[in-house]
Parts: C-alpha cells; sequence; structure tokens
C-alpha cells in the first residue's frame, strides 16, 4: 500500500528550488514581487499535480514556472497598452537577481548586467543550466525544444557573455 | 578563459533569496488544498485509465448517462422552440449576423506549452550512433484567440507528446 507523503513535504523542494525558480521567473517580470507571485502560483498548481515529486519532475516545475510568466507578461502587456504608457521594460532594476558578499556583489552586478543584454531564449536556457541546474536533456524538456537547440543557445549565451565581461577579465573574469 | 571557468564563475553566484513571505503564501495555499482533499495523492496526471470490467462498466453507465442527459435537452428544447416561422427566423437572426462578424474579428493570443509529465525509460536502446535511453515528455499546449473589439477569449487545447532519445555512456 502507497503511504501519502508528508503535508509539509514541499518544503525540501522548495527550499532548494525557490531562489532558482525566483530567477528564472524575473526573465519574464518586470519587479521581483511579480517574480514570487508567478512563482507561488506555479509551484502551488504543480504540488498539487506532484504531491510525490522527485528530482526528475523539476523540469515540470519550471515550465510551470515558465507558462505561468508568460501568462502574467501578456497580462502586463495588455494592460500597459490599455493604460498607454510609452514604453515596457521587461527587466527592470528594483532588485538584484543574486545575493552575496560585497566582493561578490560587484561581479553580480556584472553579469547581471550581461545577461539583460542576452536575447530572451539565449538567457533562459542560461539561466536554466548554470542556476536551475538543470541539464541539456531536461532544459530542451522545460522550453518545449529540441536539444540541439538549446544546446546552441547554450553556446551562443557562454560566447556573448564572455565577450560582454571582456574588459573586466583581468580582475575577475 | 575557457567555457568550464566562465560557467563557475557564473555558478558561484547565488539567486538571490526569495521573501520569507513566499513560503508562508505557499504553505496557506497548500494546508488549504490539504484540508480540502480527502482522497489520496493525485500525481501522475496522464495515467491512464483503469482497464478491465470494472472501468468499461463505468464508460458504458457514463455513456448512458450522457445520452440520457442530450435527450432530455432535445426534448426540452423542441417543447420551448417556437412553432411560428416568423418567429424563428427573427430569433434566429440576431445570432447568426454578429457570430460571423466575431468570427472574422479573432486574432492570435499566442500559444504556451505546459509539460505534464516526464518519463524516464530505464531500458536502454541500441541506434546506429551507440546506446541511448528514451525520455518521454508529455505536454498540453493551449492556443489562444482574442477578439479585441468584445474581449471574448477562445482557447484550444492540445496533447502533445516528445520523445527524446539522450545518449547513454557506459563507464
Amino acid at each position: 500500500m502507497n503511504e501519502r507523503p508528508p503535508a509539509d513535504a514541499w518544503r525540501a523542494c522548495y527550499r532548494e528550488l525557490a531562489p532558482k525558480l525566483v530567477l528564472f521567473a524575473r526573465q519574464w517580470c518586470r519587479e521581483a514581487a511579480d517574480a514570487e507571485d508567478v512563482v507561488q502560483t506555479a509551484f502551488v498548481k504543480f504540488w498539487k499535480r506532484q504531491p510525490e515529486a522527485q528530482r526528475e519532475h523539476w523540469p515540470l516545475l519550471f515550465a510551470a514556472v515558465r507558462s505561468t510568466a508568460l501568462d502574467h507578461l501578456r497580462g502586463t502587456e495588455r494592460r500597459v497598452r490599455r493604460e498607454a504608457e510609452p514604453s515596457v521594460s521587461v527587466l527592470r532594476e528594483d532588485a538584484t537577481f543574486f545575493d552575496g558578499t560585497v566582493e561578490q556583489r560587484e561581479d553580480a552586478a556584472l553579469v547581471e548586467a550581461a545577461l539583460r543584454e542576452l536575447p530572451p531564449e539565449q538567457r533562459e536556457v542560461l539561466v536554466l543550466r548554470v542556476w536551475g541546474g538543470l541539464t541539456f536533456a531536461e532544459a530542451a524538456a522545460t522550453l518545449g525544444e529540441p536539444i540541439n537547440t538549446v544546446t546552441a543557445r547554450y553556446r551562443y549565451a557562454l560566447e556573448a557573455l564572455r565577450r560582454q565581461l571582456k574588459p573586466y577579465a583581468h580582475e575577475r573574469f | 578563459m575557457n567555457d568550464s571557468d566562465l560557467e563557475d564563475q557564473l555558478r558561484s553566484l547565488r539567486p538571490a533569496a526569495p521573501s520569507p513571505r513566499l513560503e508562508e503564501r505557499i504553505a496557506g495555499h497548500l494546508s488549504t488544498t490539504a484540508a480540502a482533499t480527502t482522497a489520496g495523492p493525485r500525481s501522475g496526471v496522464l495515467s491512464p485509465p483503469a482497464n478491465g470490467r470494472a472501468g468499461g462498466w463505468r464508460g458504458w453507465r457514463d455513456l448512458a448517462w450522457a445520452a440520457a442527459g442530450a435527450t432530455a435537452a432535445l426534448a426540452v428544447g423542441a417543447f420551448l422552440a417556437p412553432s411560428d416561422p416568423a418567429v424563428t427566423a427573427l430569433a434566429a437572426a440576431p445570432a447568426a449576423l454578429p457570430a460571423a462578424a466575431e468570427e472574422t474579428a479573432f486574432e492570435p493570443a499566442g500559444t504556451t506549452r505546459e509539460l505534464l509529465a516526464a518519463e524516464d525509460s530505464t531500458q536502454l536502446l541500441e541506434t546506429s550512433e551507440g546506446l541511448v535511453r528514451e525520455v518521454r515528455y508529455s505536454f498540453l499546449e493551449r492556443h489562444a484567440w482574442t477578439n479585441p473589439q468584445t474581449g471574448a477569449r477562445m482557447e484550444v487545447e492540445v496533447p502533445r507528446q516528445d520523445v527524446y532519445l539522450v545518449p547513454v555512456s557506459l563507464q
């Protein structure tokens, strides 16, 4: 007989993935608070379907966050058009992407600025792979793209980052 | 600096922690759901329906109820339908015109794809490029159209399955 998982089994998954999921959601959300709302919606929806989620289900969770974030973005764009704001900046600097010591914050600011310059399809692959900890196959499943496409985007993203960070390479990168 | 060094540098940065309130909010949502649910866990949304006599009987019983419902709806519709041909034409005309106009006014509003399940096969397959294992991902694609004039939204959900062959290295 299968035993039901404990009621708070989700907490271990949440504590391991929450910062990664919020960072992933921030690729589409203007503000950190919006990204957290997206993660909340996606996580609750995911956990109701997968109460015994394991490591192999993580791509499902990232995909749920992406889907919810895109819905959120579309809603935001509609609202902005309705309110006739002059422009929408998808990524706004209201909170940083990374935590760290004072020294790390300088590196983090450089990397964050470089990330903002990347094309969205390259940025999401990089975030999934580097900070989300997904394999290429998992990232491909999350994004619904062929694995070769995802691998190529990752290479392009790394190359672009290297170019952007080159001026600081003698100090850090 | 090569790719590996750059990746290491990037990985040394930790994604910013979310606010403590996020965990509380999720806990609140999940606890209310758990309290409302008395059945067992519902993992595996794409699990196949139960086979065998019980499942078959349920299917026939549901079909019978559906047929009975449809018959009842037709009977009520026939009873309530106007018998005067002029009244019928008047009643049908206003519905037909906007329908045709709205049909042309719908615009694609995007497509999303939700990953529902991932199945990683433990069985290895031999191909011309070596051993591979099959990873099967099930998606639900949602195609949406909106009518900007009326705000009406139409969504179609399409199930989809992608199969990846992942090379396996035996060491």
